[in-house]
């Protein structure tokens, strides 16, 4: 038994348990084999022995009944006959022939029923009954031929007393016989069932000790299972629980006593293990408490120390502020009018004076930065809260704003991020006015709005363009290339039919495709984030090369298609692609919805724009439809068979374009007789662009915080050394070219003044701008470097670079400290 | 002597589109090896050497910039022609595929026939 539980300490838990819940259910099942194997035993007797005697008894008692039934006929037939010969009434003879057939029935059955002796009994009476049937026969037709006496005779006479006598007592032999054997099959029958009653209530008896005994053995296994239960895992447990009590209350030198090697015994392990971490830990706090306790007493007797000095200091001050205080209420009246206005401002708003120091802040201030305002006034601005820059550097004092405004004596418009009382941050941008009076600084007024849902608002409309175009492209493209796969039989043989329909999916797949073009298109036009490419070009060159596109087009339609240009050459400051775009739109739309006739192109030179038209004569637009003809996905009318659909975008499109350039469209039309778009490009110049181009990007950093670089490249043109001018102007062209694309790369803007170029980069700092100017130094020089010495002369250039903000705040000044460096 | 197949990558998230473009590019007989994510492409860059990778930007762990960068940085794998893949068109994501050294740009949805001349061509004629 030992050896058998040291065992048992190394089986898992889990095992215990399985095995435990195996030999009751082996218990079980054997309860309940024993229990039917005793009932069999019971269900025997009641299947064989009864059913045979009862078989026995029944067969007897229907062979007594026919017996009772001859014994019936036959003294109906000794009556009948009798009372025929002494009464002579017809009544009997009749009765004597109606059951003489009726016995010999009976008989007959009781033969056929009987066993052997039974049979033979039987038949002797058969033969009996026949004889004094016979007799019984004559004296009735005795008496029929009406001698009675001789039919008396017949009757009283030995012979026949004997026949019936005989008969009779062969019937009671039977009856005796059958008699005995019916008692013998009932006692035999009832033997048995006696036998089988005490033989049931003893198999039951006996079944009932057996299921008994088994049960008393069920129980004891369970007990014993119970206690092995217990004593191996609820006792550790418990012994576990116990010691977590005595750890609770405070004894960390408790350790609990198990020693089994299963998971109890593991836990018990790693419980005393924390037991003795827990009192290494609080002997060690109990230490440090006491270190901190005896400190703060004698911080307490310090702090009481300098209570009593700042007290004697109050006191003084408080005489002060006395004095004061008259003359604060002569200025309260003026000053409460200021405040109402200052604190009814929704920007945040720190006044300070020429030292930075913080004089006034109002409620908005408050609120934004989580300061309250009289623990903020008195103290510099620098220490009064945190400013960083975009990487989250802090921004040195000095470089603060109301530091740069006093030192410069000018406002400063600039970004920054605000750290709050809590730590938050949020993007503000800032304005700094330096306060003058009398020629001198005598302060500064700082004034910050939150832009932090201005910059979420720019970041989600791009990243929302950004996000849209790669979701619907990129089943878009999947599918495009299933079609394209199936169509060009790269998967298997494709039938004509299949191949009609797969084309035309393409189509409209290509379709789908031109549609989420145009509409990113429309929303970048419309969020402003379109850049425009412009240079110096030739309108009617660039006409020339969408008709040139639309020629063939036109001739398969029979139409003519005209140009009217008021010069062959007719130079604009625009982006060309941009409008080859429109032109593309408004003609294709012309020769779309035209049958017959012409469609004419003019481009007119004006002295302040250029107006361009494309005029149809096909059948029109009605005038409701006039007011959405460039709304997004306005389409009038089905297009004509066998051209490719349109997307209903390229009309807005088109407006967007003219529109990005300043300039107008507009559409005149009449319906049945055609209709006539025509826009309108004012003449811009480079420098009116690049200036225009400039203030919208200061404008758009001062909300995005991003630095711009504006950087000057000068050609001395004499210093080129170049004879020919014809020479120099094709250098400069080659410079500018270099130039445009260089910029182009950074979405830069480009101007060129003569031998001056100017070159716009947003989002490049001072920091990014050193490598970036050191490369275009060396690209020039390799570029442009003259080939031979014979060319004698050198290629000499300035590069220049000022950058927003540290440099200005404005164009004019950006343009100013660039011509003055 | 028969001639070896070229090698191409495809690396994209969407299994899909790697899985048409693999279609067409083994009907043009080339051996395909797929990448689903940025780490996965050089790992398989790493193991199988291929001719020519065509590359998704917007890719899960490392996007494509990235990947293509890292690439560029290695001396094994510098020469080996980039086709960046991708669903934005964005002017500024062309400039960054320059700047990181790709060798073209083929916007999704895309013309097969421009697909397999720009990997024709770019296989025929490997970077200097």
């Amino acid at each position: 038994m030992k050896h058998f539980n040291f065992k048992l300490k190394r089986t898992r838990i889990g095992t215990r348990l399985i095995l435990a819940f195996l030999i009751m259910a082996s218990v079980g099942a054997g309860i309940g084999f024993v229990s039917s194997f005793e009932l069999d035993r019971i269900l025997d007797p009641l299947t064989s022995d009864i059913p045979q005697s009862l078989a026995g008894i029944k067969r007897t008692y229907h062979l007594d009944l026919l017996a009772q039934k001859i014994r019936h006929y036959d003294q109906i037939l000794t009556e009948a006959a009798r009372e025929f010969i002494y009464t002579g009434d017809r009544q009997y003879k009749y009765r004597y022939k109606e059951f003489e057939p009726r016995l010999e029935t009976v008989i007959r059955e009781a033969i056929e029923k009987g066993d052997v002796q039974d049979k033979k009994i039987f038949l002797d009476l058969r033969r009996s009954k026949a004889l004094f049937v016979d007799i019984e026969y004559r004296a009735i037709r005795s008496v029929d031929e009406s001698r009675m006496d001789e039919a008396k005779t017949i009757l009283e006479g030995s012979d026949y007393w004997n026949l019936k006598r005989e008969y009779r007592k062969t019937l009671d032999a039977y009856v005796e016989r059958r008699g005995r054997e019916y008692g013998d099959s009932l006692n035999f029958t009832s033997m048995k069932v006696d036998s089988l009653v005490a033989e049931t209530y003893q198999l039951v008896q006996r079944s009932k000790e057996t299921v008994f005994k088994f049960s008393m053995l069920a129980i004891l296994v369970a007990v014993l299972l119970g206690v092995f239960i217990t004593r191996t895992i609820l006792k550790p447990i418990y012994e576990l629980r116990r010691g977590a009590e005595f750890i609770g209350k405070g004894n960390l030198h408790h350790r609990i006593q198990i020693h089994s090697e299963d998971e109890i015994g593991n836990l018990a392990q790693t419980f005393n293990e924390m037991t003795q971490k827990l009192g290494e830990f609080y002997t060690g706090l109990e230490s440090k408490v006491q270190e901190k306790t005896h400190e703060l007493a004698k911080k307490v007797e310090e702090s009481q120390n300098q209570n009593r000095a700042l007290e004697r200091t109050k006191e003084a001050m408080m005489n002060i502020l006395e004095d004061l205080e008259h003359a604060r209420l002569e200025a309260e009246n003026g000053k409460a009018k200021y405040q109402a206005i200052l604190s009814s401002i929704g920007d945040g708003m720190i006044a300070t004076d020429a030292n930075g120091c913080i004089m006034m802040v109002n409620a908005q201030a408050e609120l934004m930065l989580g300061f309250e305002s009289r623990s903020m006034v008195g103290k510099n601005i620098g220490a009064a809260y945190l400013l960083e820059n975009e990487h989250q550097e802090k921004i040195a004092v000095p470089d603060r704003p109301v530091y740069q405004a006093i030192e410069r004596r000018k406002k400063i418009a600039s970004t920054a991020i605000y750290v709050r009382k809590d730590g938050t941050r949020f993007p503000a941008a800032v304005t700094v006015s330096p306060v003058v009076r009398n020629d001198k600084i005598i302060g500064a007024i700082e004034i910050f709005r939150d832009i932090s849902k201005e910059k979420e608002i720019d970041r989600m409309k791009t990243e929302f363009i950004s996000t849209v175009s790669h979701e619907l492209r990129t089943p878009l493209t999947v599918v495009r290339e299933g079609v394209s796969l199936v169509l060009d039989k790269i998967l298997g043989p494709v039938t004509g039919g299949q191949t009609e329909f797969l084309s035309i999916s393409l189509k409209e797949i290509d379709r789908l495709g031109r549609i989420i073009n145009n509409l990113l298109d429309i929303s970048k036009i419309e969020s402003g984030k379109v850049d425009l490419k412009r240079g110096f070009i030739n309108l009617t060159e660039a006409a020339d090369d969408v008709i040139a596109g639309f020629t063939a087009l036109a001739k398969n339609q029979g139409l003519e298609l005209r140009k009217k240009y008021s010069s062959d050459s007719i130079p604009i400051y625009a982006d060309k692609d941009k409008l080859i775009e429109v032109f593309t739109n408004l003609l294709g739309n012309a020769l779309k919805f035209t049958e017959k006739g012409a469609v004419e192109i003019s481009i007119v030179d004006e002295p302040a724009a250029v107006v361009c038209s494309v005029k149809d004569s096909g059948r029109g637009i009605s005038e409701e439809d006039l007011k959405r003809v460039f709304g997004k996905f306005q389409q009038f009318g089905a297009s004509p068979k066998g051209r490719e659909k349109g997307t209903g975008l390229g009309l807005s499109i088109a407006k967007g374009i003219v529109e990005l350039h300043q300039g107008r469209i507009s559409v005149d039309s009449k319906f049945g007789e055609g209709t006539c778009f025509s826009f309108r490009l004012p003449k811009q110049t480079p420098k009116e662009v690049f200036s225009e181009h400039l203030t919208r990007l200061l404008r758009e950093s001062v909300n995005d915080r991003s630095p711009i670089m504006l950087l000057s490249l000068q050609i001395p043109g004499d210093l080129t050394g170049m004879a020919e001018p014809a020479a120099e102007r094709d250098l400069f062209g080659k410079i500018e070219d270099f130039i445009r694309a260089y910029a182009d790369t950074f979405q830069g803007e480009t101007l060129r003044e003569g031998n001056a170029f100017y070159m716009l980069f947003p989002g490049i700092d001072r920091k990014e701008s050193e490598a970036l100017i050191k490369k275009l130094s060396t690209d020039l020089e390799e570029h442009f470097k003259p080939p031979s010495e014979e060319e004698s002369g050198t290629f000499t250039f300035m590069l220049r670079d000022v950058h927003y903000p540290e440099d200005g705040s404005t164009g004019e000044e950006l343009i100013s400290s660039l011509r003055a460096a | 002597m028969k001639m070896q197949k070229k090698k191409v990558l495809i690396t994209d998230d969407e299994p899909n589109i790697v899985r048409v473009v693999a279609a067409r590019l083994q009907a043009h007989n080339y051996e395909v090896i797929c990448a689903y994510d940025g780490e996965e492409a050089l790992e398989r860059i790493a193991e199988a050497m291929p001719d020519i990778i065509l590359l998704d930007i917007m890719l899960p762990k490392m996007d494509g910039f990235e990947v293509c960068r890292r690439i560029r940085a290695e001396e094994a794998t510098k020469h080996i022609p980039i086709i960046l893949f991708s669903a934005k068109t964005q002017e500024e994501d062309k400039r960054k595929g320059r700047e990181v050294e790709a060798d073209a740009y083929i916007a999704k949805p895309f013309d097969p026939q421009r697909l397999i001349d720009t990997i024709a061509l770019l296989i025929n004629a490997p970077r200097a």
